[in-house]
Parts: structure tokens; sequence; C-alpha cells
């Protein structure tokens, strides 16, 4: 079972040197071995020859074992806390000294074992002097620390019988004698030392006999999980490149248009209407927002099955929405405000837009979804209809600029708006086989 | 409880559930059997109001399905066919946000992960990875979670058990056991006749547009004189002079 669960983890470690970057990255680690590896010997050869007078060689060498030491406790906890890794767990009818040994067996296949070791054997190769005891000796460290770092795991992890504190306390006594008085003992005790891992390995299987429940889960009492909403744009694939997309070729129009007003003090389309489609958040809502449930349908899934209130899936939608608005106000509105000097029409105009099309979006997410299969798809990611009714209002609302009889557009705009909400909340439920039926079709 | 009175449900031209009447009460594991495309996630999605019926009446907790509110949906656990899970966050992301969806309260929340997670999961980084790199098990599990972390009264599953290991589908039947009470009904549609027997109390069979069978597990093994599958057999009839043509087999 152990020669089949070595081969499984080497087929694993080749499999993964598909990616190029996973090639490179073993490269840099080996070389980084061998350059320390080296390093070590010949500072300890130095020492040997008695050209740096205040260490000895076996001085050096008990140094590297509380640096190989410290490596492995502090990776315990460092960049996150890892459990013990149990290739079977208790309920399985594996007996218990199998699943043990299996568990030991691989923390010491792990790409940080294989390194160290690689280190160690860098080091002997160069070393003239305590070859092989520099080899044994260091060896023996970094098994007992991984041993001792899978007993404390096992107090962090589970859930332990009060005997397996008598069992610490041996461990503890154990470590110290190493580690501090080590340099004594072990000399003395010289080859015998690599008892001490024998010794960890027996108190570890004790302790794994002393478990009372499979494992003790420690979360931390999240009441707030904000970053939800984050993820949800992040790591959807989908939303994530079309907002990207959209947000850059935004950025870029209004960098050039901010370029051709300091040169030429012009602006991109002459300022016209074509212009303000782009100064609001337009791009967002056509790409993604008039689709929110096409981009995150399980999300609605959900809601629907598990609240049915259309007045969540529109608290998820403004949550959803409020980051990609603010990267938007924050790259558009500084670019505007410099290059217009009629400053209460930009932050009216991009206001007005804003709320229009957030709330337009309810409705159209609600009357329109189409399926997301792909980044770019021939249908769009958002409907026909939503898009140039989305459009059509930015220009019409952009009609601000030239006379000011057009401000009377601006209360239409937020009845609309709150027209459009009311609207969606009440079409909801009639609407929403429409959406199961159209965004299911996949399933 | 769950009444269901003359359903029928037509896709086009084809007809997939026709008059279908059941009553089902508290106390009960019901597990509707069927072979593929008889209707059973049809039925399930009708019940949870996701289609439209074409004529018939489905009431839970006595309410007409389509009127039932966010508090009836409280009550209402649910796994369907596609398991509906957020695959863009974390397992502990995701029963959070559906406990904050039937808005419980945050300590009751946590407690009851916590729990579902000891019992289903093996490694806490389990729980803290995205569900897009779940396996299809991990899956099933998490959703199963989800569908119980707010100890609903009326538990609906579509094929619970199907791709699990044999430990895990054994610990979700003995779950489901357990939340048996007499004030909770639970309502599978499955394939698995294995964990059937374990949990049902009784067997509803669709077949040929029709609920063919409708009685207690007792009645549809005969008082345990006939196994679960050649009873189940004996309903569907299986085509097997069809087989006897094959003699190239």
């Amino acid at each position: 079972m152990i020669g089949y669960l070595l081969w499984i983890r080497m087929k694993g470690f080749f499999t993964g040197l598909r990616n190029p970057w996973k090639i490179v990255l073993h490269l840099v680690l080996l070389l980084t071995v061998y350059a320390y590896g080296r390093l070590f010997a010949h500072v300890i050869n130095k020492a040997g020859n008695g050209e740096i007078e205040t260490f000895s060689p076996e001085k050096m060498i008990s140094v590297i074992w509380v640096l190989i030491a410290g490596f492995t406790i502090v990776k315990m906890f460092f960049p996150t806390y890892t459990p013990i890794r149990q290739i079977f767990p208790k309920y399985l009818p594996v007996p218990k000294f199998q699943r043990y040994l299996l568990s030991v067996v691989t923390e010491l296949t792990t790409s940080y074992f294989f390194y160290l070791f690689l280190f160690l054997l860098f080091g002997c190769w160069y070393l003239d002097y305590s070859k092989y005891w520099f080899l044994y000796s260091c060896l023996t460290a970094l098994i007992t620390s991984i041993l001792f770092k899978r007993i404390l795991q096992y107090f962090i992890d589970f859930r332990l019988k009060r005997y397996s504190l008598i069992m610490l306390g041996i461990t503890a006594i154990l470590i110290l004698t190493l580690f501090y008085i080590g340099n004594f003992l072990l000399l003395s005790f010289g080859y015998l030392c690599g008892l001490l891992p024998l010794l960890l390995f027996l108190i570890g299987f004790k302790l794994d006999c002393q478990i009372i429940e499979s494992k003790k889960i420690d979360l931390q009492p999240i009441t707030k999980n904000a970053n939800v909403y984050l993820k949800l744009l992040i790591n959807n694939r989908q939303a994530r490149l079309l907002l990207l997309v959209g947000i850059l070729f935004k950025s870029l129009l209004l960098i050039g248009d901010y370029g051709l007003f300091k040169g030429k003090g012009k602006h991109l389309f002459d300022g016209q209407i074509i212009y303000w489609m782009f100064a609001s958040p337009l791009i967002l809502f056509t790409y993604v927002f008039n689709n929110i449930w096409g981009f995150w349908t399980n999300v609605w899934m959900n809601v629907e099955l598990r609240s049915g209130k259309s007045k969540h899936l529109i608290n998820f939608t403004l949550k959803l929405l409020l980051l990609p608005l603010i990267i938007d106000a924050f790259i558009t509105l500084p670019i505007l405000l410099f290059t217009w000097d009629n400053h209460q029409f930009i932050l009216l105009f991009y206001a007005v837009s804003l709320i229009f099309l957030v709330c337009s979006s309810f409705l159209w997410s609600i009357l329109f979804p189409i399926t997301i299969n792909s980044y770019f798809q021939m249908k769009g990611s958002s409907s026909f209809v939503s898009s140039l009714s989305a459009m059509v209002s930015v220009i019409a609302l952009s009609l601000i600029k030239i006379n000011y009889w057009f401000y009377i557009l601006i209360p239409l705009f937020l009845l609309f708006s709150f027209a459009g909400y009311r609207l969606a909340l009440d079409v909801y439920r009639e609407k929403k086989y429409q959406i199961y039926k159209k965004l299911n079709k996949g399933y | 409880m769950i009444q269901i009175t003359d359903l029928t449900k037509n896709y086009g031209k084809n007809c997939i559930l026709d008059k279908i009447n059941l009553n089902l009460n508290f106390g009960q594991v019901y597990c509707l059997l069927g072979k593929n495309g008889a209707g059973k996630t049809t039925l399930i999605n009708l019940m949870l109001d996701l289609i439209l019926p074409d004529q018939g009446r489905i009431t839970l907790f006595g309410k007409d399905h389509n009127t039932l509110d966010h508090l009836d949906k409280r009550k209402l656990g649910v796994i369907i066919e596609n398991l509906a899970l957020i695959e863009e966050i974390s397992g502990f992301d995701f029963l959070m946000l559906v406990g904050k969806i039937y808005e419980m309260p945050a300590e009751t929340l946590m407690k009851r992960i916590k729990d579902l997670f000891s019992y289903f999961f093996e490694e806490e980084s389990d729980l803290k990875k995205n569900i897009s790199r779940y396996s299809t098990g991990m899956k099933k599990k998490i959703a199963f979670c989800a569908a119980v972390i707010h100890a609903p009264n009326i538990l609906i599953m579509d094929e619970p058990f199907s791709g699990l290991d044999p430990m895990v589908a054994n610990q979700m039947a003995q779950f489901i056991k357990k939340y048996q009470r007499e004030d909770r009904l639970v309502l599978i549609s499955s394939h698995d006749l294995t964990y059937v027997e374990k949990v049902a109390t009784h067997i509803g069979v669709l077949n040929d547009k029709k609920l063919m069978f409708n009685a207690s597990l007792q009645e549809f093994t005969e008082n345990g004189e006939k196994e679960l599958d050649s009873a189940l057999l004996k309903i569907l009839k299986p085509n097997e002079t069809e087989l006897s043509k094959m003699d190239w087999i």
C-alpha cells in the first residue's frame, strides 16, 4: 500500500510538470537548495580548517538542525495552517497502525521534505569533514521535527484523551534534550540519536489512538461575509473577463480623450452623443449587469428556492454592482471633471444615468435572461432589447447638455427608474418560470 | 405536508405527468422511484414552483405551492437536480450565505455548519476551498448540508445518493433516519435502492406518466417477503423479450 501511495504521489508530481511554470518553480527550488547546500558545506569546511575560529564544524551542524526544525514548525502555521494529512479517514476500515503509517509516509513525501533532503545531499557532497554524520544527524533532525510538528498538530486538530498530555510532556522533554543540550547528548550518543524519530513515531501513534472525536473544527465566528460578493465577481470567469475588458476599453477611451484634450483642446467624437455613452457606466450593464442571473444563475436559484423574495434578489444585485461601480466612478469622474467645465452637468448626468441603469438592470435581468456559455458569445452577454434600451436612454439623457430645457428629463428618468424597480418586484413571480426555463437548458 | 391533486405536466405534445394524485404526511420518509425520464425531477420541480403545471394543484403546508412566502420557504429544505451550488465561493461561504437567506441567528448557523461539516467532511481545508474545486461527492454533501442547515419541516431531495461513495451515502442515510420526526416529512427521489431501503417508510413508483404505486414500504415489499428491487421490477416490468432476441451476446 505504501509503495502504491508513493507511486501515486510520484505520478502526481510528474503530471504537475505539464504546467511549464511548475517546471520553472522546481528548477528554481533545485538551484536554491544546491546553492545553500554548497554554501553551508563551504562554511563548515572553513570551520573545520580553522579559518572560522568562533565555530566548530559540529557547532555549525547543530545550527543547521535548529534551522531545519525552526522551518518545519514555522511552515506549519505560515502562510496558512495546514492540518495533519490523513489519507484514510477514521471511519474507513483500515487498521489503525496502517492508517497512521500512511499518514506519516505522506508527510515524508512532500516537496518540502524532498528539497530539504536534496539540500542535505548537496551539503554532504561538498563537505570535507563529518560527511556522513552531517547527513545522518540532519536527516534525523528533519524527520524528528516533522514528527514533533505532527504531535503538536494532534493537539490542535483533534480532541484527545487526557492521557495524551503525558505523551506531550514526554515529547517536550525529548525535544528539549535534542535541541538545547543536544550537542552534548547527540555527540555522546552518536548514531543512537536515530532512535529519537522512532520514539516520536511511536508517541505519535499512541496519540493517534487517543483521538476522541474525528476532528475539532475551529471556525471563525464570521458574522459578515462581505467578501462573498467580491469572490462572486472575481471567481466568475465570464463576468470577470467581460468586466475587465469593459473597464479597460472605457479607460483607454477616456485616457485617449484626456490626451486629445491636453494636446488639441478637443474631445473624442467631438464630445457628442457616442462620447456620453462611454462616459456613463453603460458598458458595465450591456456587458454583464443587464443579465445578472445569466452570470450568477445559482445565486438566483438559491434565493428563489430558499426565500423567493424579489427584494433579496435586488439586494444581491446591488451588492454585486457596488465594486464595479466604484471602480467605474473612480476612473470616469476625475477625467470628466478635469476635461469638462460644466461640473454640474457631469455629476448630474453620471448620477442619474447610474440610478437609471441600476434600476432597469433589475428589470432586464428578470425579463430577458440569457444563458452564458462562453466568454464572448454571438448572441451577446445581455439581451438586445436591454442593450438598445439602455443606450437610447443614456443618449436621451445626454441631451441635457444641449439645452437647459432638457433638465426636465431628470425627474422623468428618476421616475422611470423607480417604475423599473417596482415593475421588477411585481413581475418577478410571474417571470421566474421563464428565468428557470431559459437558464437551465443546459442541465 | 404535501398534497397533489390531478397534476398534469406536458412538454409540448409530450405528456410527462398525467393526473397525479398524492398525499404526503409528516412523519413519512417518502421515496419516489421510477425509470429515467419517468418524471420524478419534473414532479419535484413542480412542487418547488420552478415550472408551471398544465393542470392540477399542489399544496404545501396547506397553502398553494405558488403562494408560499419566505417564512414558508424557511420550513422547506431542497436539493434539486443540478444542486444549485454557487461555485465561485467556498463551502463555508455558501453555507453562511444560505443561512443568511434563511435569516438564521449567527451563533446557531456557526454551530450547525461546524456540526454538519464535522459529520460529512474530513479536512477543514475542504470548507475553505471554492466549490468549483469540489468533487461530485463533495458537492452533493455541501448541497445536503445547505438543505438541512435550517432543520426544515419538509425536506425534498432529488437523487441525494447518486455520485456518493458507499461510506458517505451511508452517513447520509443515517442522517436522514435520525432526521425523521413526527413533524417532518422527507421526500426523496432516488435510483439507489440500497439506501432507499434503509430510510424509506413509504414508496411511490412513477411510471408511464402515472403514479403506479403508492403505499408503505411494508406493503411494497409484501411485509419483507420480497426484496425492494424485485418488488420494483414487478411494477416496472422491464423488457426482457428484446434481450432474449440478442443472440450475439
